[in-house]
Parts: C-alpha cells; structure tokens; sequence
C-alpha cells in the first residue's frame, strides 16, 4: 500500500515538474488514440448500421468472428501490422513502420470489433422499437442509420469509452509496430514497459497512475456528454 | 445539429489531432538503429544521443529490443542500423548478405549475480564454467532472460560448453533453472525477488548495485566478454538512411567516438570499453 502512495505522489511530482518529455509522452498517447478511436467509431458504426438494416447472407457468421476478435491479443495484431508493413509487407513502401501512423492503424484494428459488435447490439434493440414508424415515414436506410445512432448516442458514448480504454492502455501492439522510439512513438503503455525494464518499479507505478488520471479525464468528459444530451 | 454535420466535425477533429504528429510517417531521413536492451538500460545511449547530434547534426531513432529480434528487424531490412551482441548471430547476418559492414565497437562484461549468501559459492570458483556448475550442483536457483537476447545466447553457449547436452538447453523442466522471457532489467528484479543468481551485463547491474541482499559475486572471466557490433544493413532501398548510418557508425568507431564511449561512467565505474580500430 506504501508502494502505491508513493508512486500517486511521484506523479503529481513529474506532473507538476512540466517534464517536457513526460509531457510529449501523455500528448502523443493521447493523440494516437483518440484518432484511432476517431477512426474506428467511423468504420464500427458503419459496419453496425449495416449489420443492423441490411439482411445478406453470412450476417450471422460475420456477427460471430465481430465477436470473436474482441479476445484478439494486442500482441498478434502488432504482429499483423508488422507484417503488412515491413519492408517486404504488402503496405511496406508506405513507409509506415516504427511511426504513429502504424500505432494508429494497429489500435484502429482493436477497437473497431468493440464498436462494431456492440454498437450493433444498441443498434438492434433501437431498430426493433423504431422500424415500424421509420418504414411508414418512408425513411431511406442510411437516413434511418443517422437517426439510430442519434438516438442511441448515450449508450454508443459508453462504448465509444470502453474502446478508448482498450486503445490507451494497450502496450503489445504498440510496442511492436512503433518500436518505443524516444520523442516518436513513445507512449504510456510502452514508457511503463521499459520503466519496468529498467528495474525502476516506482517510476513505472507513476506513470500507471498519469495513464489513470488521463482515463479519468477522458471519463468525465464523456460523462458529462452524456449528462448534457440526456437533458 | 444535422447527424451528418457532427460525424464531419468528429472527423474534422480527429484528423486535427492526428496532423500535429510530428514526422507522422517515415521519412527516408531518419536513421533506424535497432539496438539491445542493455546499451538503453545501462543508460549508454542517453548518454550519446546529444553528443551524436551535436557531432553529426541528425538524431537516430534506437528501437530497444533484444539481439535477436535487432538482427531480424535488419533482416527484414526494417531498420538502417544494427547495433548488438550475438557473435553468432551476426555472423549468419553478414553470411547471408543482409549487412554492408560489421564493426567491432565496444565491449562490456558479464557478471554472475546472486544473493549474497552465496549457497553455491561461486565467489571461490575459479571460473564461469566452475560456478554455474557449482550452481547446478547445488541446486540453486537461477533465473535465464530466455528471450533469445544475446546475454541469454551467451548464458546458453556457456552452459553449452559445460555440457553439450546440458538439460538447460533442451528447456526440460528443472526445478532450479528459471527461464523468464523478459527484458535484462525486469530479470534482474526477478533474480532478486527469487533469490535466485542471474547472468546480467556490467553496465546494467552498475545502475543497480545498491542492493544490500543482491551482490556480483562472480566476474573477470575472459569468457565473460561481452563484444558489440555495428552492421549497417544492405538493400534497405533508403539510400539517404544508410549513407546516415555509414557516417553514424563512421563516427561511433573514430577516436572521438571511442573516446566517448569509454569515457562513459555509471557511478563512477567504466560501464564500456572501446574496441574500435584507432
């Protein structure tokens, strides 16, 4: 317990010590996330709209591996985006490996089963008690789409958290296609990681705790979205 | 506001937040050196990283790993430079055409560190070979980095050279031999927590040693030498990237570069020795 205070203590200190680095660390963690989750509430909303208005055949079998890849580890997708990526990958000539663009696209991946799958399921249940009014006013279903994820906007904002949560805290794909380079793809997760290499356990500890605070930022943020489209 | 409108504006946002990303995407600028986790941890390249600067006026980008995954990276040509510990290893890697050029560049040394009870006296063993026997004799416990590093390729050769069939390298489940998977830092936690003696390089158990139950007890055996390379990598298609790590590597070898490296101390000790050509 003494252990714990003491590493919550020396946070506030290296917050409050305006530590450049520490601080382009958090900004950079914050920036790859968020743009993942961006990009993955784009593409998971749309696969769920789909799911949830258009009947085709092998819904349900893509609504099961929508399911399953919420177990993928963030480790085997770092592997994968490594492997597109490299030099002789299929995406290799981007140039893309060992920068924030592959970190991105390796926690796009994560997050976008979680906003998918479960953003389907919000979808379904409003689609169910919408349809018959929807139909009768004639509404296309993209239109009906825009007005489903409308008003399922407080539930979908919960996700929206739950795969922020999944982007910031993840280390093993990171790690993996960033490569942990000091000022350029250094985040929390992988900081945290060579902390602990280093054997500097408390300083490791202090930076779990800034990734917390920074969840809990976020957290409320989104609480108080919910709280102010609730009204 | 109009759905559409607020799906633009996240876009918008999210976009914007992800601009200010400085350098976004590779450059062929930017020099990749993929290096091991004891020239990071033994503080080694914070040390230099300035100093490469000022001296060449572009900052190289280290990727820490093991020497194992380094010398794959250089393989797969997803890097400009390798800089590690694995004479066999590199060996194979200028064997088979993925480097333009090896460097010798420095050397560190190992140390045998356990609890300072010693229950297997290796502090009066006359050699490495002795003392790891001593431990297995004892069945003391021993923790193994098992990450396919160049210390644990070392730690096995040595074993190797024990027995050539030592049970060790079979990965045969022994009660005193403790294979990790994990980083030299988080190995040396580990020994200490267990107990257990570890092989760990000089320069990270210097930043470590203020222990009062974990002490080196063993060291100075010519086999516990610990020479590193540089390789610049062949064919990587970023002509701009490898004349920058020609002329990194230039420098890391020149008298000025040796001089810094050795001149490198961790609490006063000499973590590196120059092995260069000058």
């Amino acid at each position: 317990m003494h252990e714990l205070a003491q590493a919550f203590l020396s946070a506030l200190d290296m917050l409050l010590h305006f530590d450049a680095e520490l601080y382009g660390i958090i900004v950079r963690s914050m920036q790859v996330s968020l743009s993942a989750l961006g990009i993955a509430l784009l593409l998971g909303l749309a696969a769920a709209s789909a799911l949830t208005l258009y009947e085709f055949p092998g819904k349900h079998v893509i609504i099961v591996l929508l399911h399953t890849l919420l177990s993928l580890p963030p480790v085997v997708v770092g592997l994968m985006v490594y492997l597109l990526f490299s030099f002789n990958g299929l995406f290799g000539s981007l140039g893309w490996l060992f920068t924030p663009a592959a970190m991105i696209v390796a926690q796009v991946t994560l997050v976008f089963p979680i906003i998918a799958a479960y953003g389907h399921d919000i979808l379904r249940a409003a689609w169910h008690e919408y349809q018959d009014q929807l139909t009768s006013l004639g509404a296309r279903k993209p239109q009906s789409a825009l007005i489903l994820i409308r008003d399922c906007r407080y539930a979908l904002v919960l996700i929206a958290l739950g795969g922020f949560g999944r982007a910031i805290s993840e280390v093993g794909a990171v790690m993996i296609v960033g490569g942990n380079i000091l000022h350029h793809t250094r985040v929390m997760t992988t900081s945290i990681t060579l902390a602990t290499s280093r054997g500097e356990l408390g300083v490791a500890l202090a930076l779990g705790c800034i990734l917390l605070l920074l969840a809990l930022g976020i957290n409320i943020l989104g609480f108080l979205l919910r709280q102010r489209s609730s009204q | 506001m109009h759905p559409v409108l607020k799906f633009g504006v996240m876009f918008g946002v999210t976009l914007l937040l992800a601009l200010p990303l400085p350098n976004f995407t590779r450059s062929d600028e930017n020099v990749l050196v993929a290096t091991t986790t004891s020239t990071e941890n033994s503080g080694l390249l914070h040390y230099l990283a300035p100093k490469i600067t000022a001296a060449l006026g572009f900052s190289p980008r280290f990727i820490i790993t093991g020497s194992g995954k380094a010398l794959r990276l250089g393989m797969n040509r997803d890097v400009d430079l390798v800089w590690v510990h694995d004479e066999a290893g590199e060996n194979t890697f200028m064997t088979a055409g993925h480097g333009l050029r090896r460097e010798k560049i420095m050397y560190n040394r190992f140390v045998l560190g356990g609890p300072v009870a010693d229950p297997a006296s290796v502090r009066t063993a006359s050699g490495i070979l002795e003392a790891l026997q001593r431990i297995q004799d004892t069945q003391s416990l021993f923790v193994s980095r098992g990450d396919d590093s160049g210390t644990h390729r070392r730690e096995r050769a040595l074993w190797r050279v024990l027995n050539a069939e030592h049970p060790v390298l079979a990965g045969a489940p022994l009660d005193w031999y403790r294979e990790l998977g994990s980083g030299m830092g988080a190995t040396l936690n580990t020994a200490m927590a267990m107990r257990a003696y570890t092989l760990v390089d000089e320069a990270t158990w210097l930043r470590r040693n203020d222990q009062t139950h974990f002490a080196a007890l063993f060291t100075g055996d010519v086999l516990l030498r610990n020479p590193y390379s540089l390789i610049v990598v062949a064919e990587t298609g970023r002509k701009a990237a490898t004349d920058k790590a020609q002329r990194l590597s230039d420098w890391l070898i020149s008298p000025i570069g040796q001089n810094t490296i050795s001149a490198y101390r961790i609490d006063g000790q000499q973590g590196f020795f120059a092995l260069g050509k000058h």
